[in-house]
């Protein structure tokens, strides 16, 4: 038998730079290439391999499409190589390595929280008037379902988080009675576990809830190597907000939680 | 809590929190033996993205935290010391562990690393002529204390005959 004893060791260093007030950044391990949206303004940082420093190739902008809206998604997409970014006023578009504004498609909903799948195949919108969009690499429509049925949904910023095979997501949104997470596959159809739920929740497993949580908070990942998802809650103890990481399996089955310490708002 | 991310080998789970005073830290917790370890924390500015990064390189990790006037790039490693683990009775069978009790006149010695046997059992037992009042052990001698007399034993090497 052995006893682990884990140790975590750091190092810190800095490269001067200058991206004011950076709203975004998305690093594409495939290009070891850095995207950061500062001010309406493209920079974009490379490295010769993992193990050298970014160097600013160049910086565009600003560009008038993206100071018009906030910004809610921004990847840069390896096969086609420019920057996707979608905006809050329902724009899609592309900008390429030398600026050059590509509109793609235009919402008139407005988009609430938008994600791309890990494979770049797919891009989902969740749209204002709350349906779920699935887009394909040419930005055709491929799918829509409104995306719950049962309860009314906010326009508030849902979360998405990918599993790393992108066979699954989940997406965590806010109803009228709190956070939902649901487990989603890539044809966006809810993940149904054969297990059975809790007697007070009836029926079958769908994801983290059958029903909004107000406990709930509106964080989510999904573990890269594992089937666990992380999340966080709040819950009041001694009159007191106490904030918790809980993990769940893509069943909604719960594994384990931490505090986080109390002083966190 | 501001964000909630992995590190891309999903050893280290990283949580941005803004604190009741504002202020917002970058907390890191490590998974051992079931339970979640807070093992560093590191004060952040406002406008500060942070992102994981790959690193394969003799297993180091990095964090990039983009901030509005530098990038900072955040190595962390994490070392597992192994140790062998024995369990009592092998720790135990190296040295000798002795406990004694005293039932008025009589003296009970148990060597733990031989065999565990709890009180009223022992492994050896002497009654002297009173009631012991006191007794100790160093290296190879006993001292024993009754009423009446002091009695002081030598002891053959690692053994105990009475």
């Amino acid at each position: 038998l052995a006893r682990f004893d884990p140790a975590v060791a750091f190092a810190r260093y800095s490269i001067k730079h200058s991206c004011a007030h950076p709203s975004q950044a998305q690093y594409q391990s495939a290009a070891s290439l850095l995207v950061v949206l500062h001010e309406g303004s493209l920079s974009f940082f490379s490295q010769q391999d993992r193990e050298t420093p970014f160097r600013l190739t160049s910086t565009l902008g600003p560009i008038e499409e993206l100071l018009s809206a906030r910004i809610l998604l921004l990847e840069w997409l390896v096969e086609e190589e420019c920057v996707l970014c979608v905006g809050e006023d329902g724009s899609i578009f592309t900008v390429g390595r030398e600026g050059e504004v590509d509109v793609k498609a235009q919402n008139e909903d407005g988009i609430a929280g938008a994600s791309l799948s890990p494979t770049q195949d797919y891009l989902y919108l969740l749209t204002n008037n709350r349906t779920l969009i699935q887009l394909n690499k040419e930005f055709d429509l491929v799918s829509e379902i409104p995306l719950d049925e049962a309860e009314e949904v906010l326009a508030t910023q849902p979360h998405f988080s990918w599993r790393a095979d992108a066979s699954h997501f989940v997406i965590n949104y806010e109803t009228v009675n709190g956070h939902k997470a649901l487990t989603k596959d890539q044809m966006m159809g809810t993940f149904i576990s054969p297990a059975r739920s809790d007697p007070k929740e009836d029926g079958l497993v769908q994801s983290v809830s059958e029903r909004g949580k107000k406990q709930m908070l509106g964080l989510v990942s999904w573990q890269p190597s594992g089937s666990v998802i992380a999340g966080v809650d709040c819950q009041l103890k001694a009159g007191q907000k106490q904030h918790r990481v809980i993990f769940w399996e893509k069943n909604g089955l719960r594994h384990l939680e931490f505090n986080l310490p109390t002083d966190v708002s | 809590v501001v964000d909630l991310f992995w590190s891309l080998d999903s050893s280290v789970l990283f949580v941005k929190v803004r604190n009741t005073e504002g202020a917002d830290w970058l907390l890191m917790y490590y998974r051992a033996n079931y339970h979640w370890f807070l093992k560093n924390t590191m004060e952040l500015k406002r406008e500060d993205i942070c992102l994981s990064l790959s690193c394969e390189k003799h297993k180091r990790h990095k964090l990039l935290i983009i901030g509005g006037e530098d990038f900072q790039i955040v190595e962390y490693s994490i070392h597992h010391s192994e140790k062998e683990w024995k369990n009592l009775s092998e720790e135990l069978k190296d040295k000798h562990q002795f406990q004694y009790f005293i039932d008025g006149p009589t003296l009970h010695l148990t060597d733990l690393s031989k065999c565990l046997m709890p009180p009223p059992l022992s492994m050896l037992k002497r009654s002297f002529d009173s009631n012991i009042t006191a007794f100790s052990k160093a290296d190879n001698n006993l001292l024993i204390i009754t009423e009446k007399k002091v009695h002081l034993l030598d002891l053959p090497a690692n053994e105990i005959i009475f």
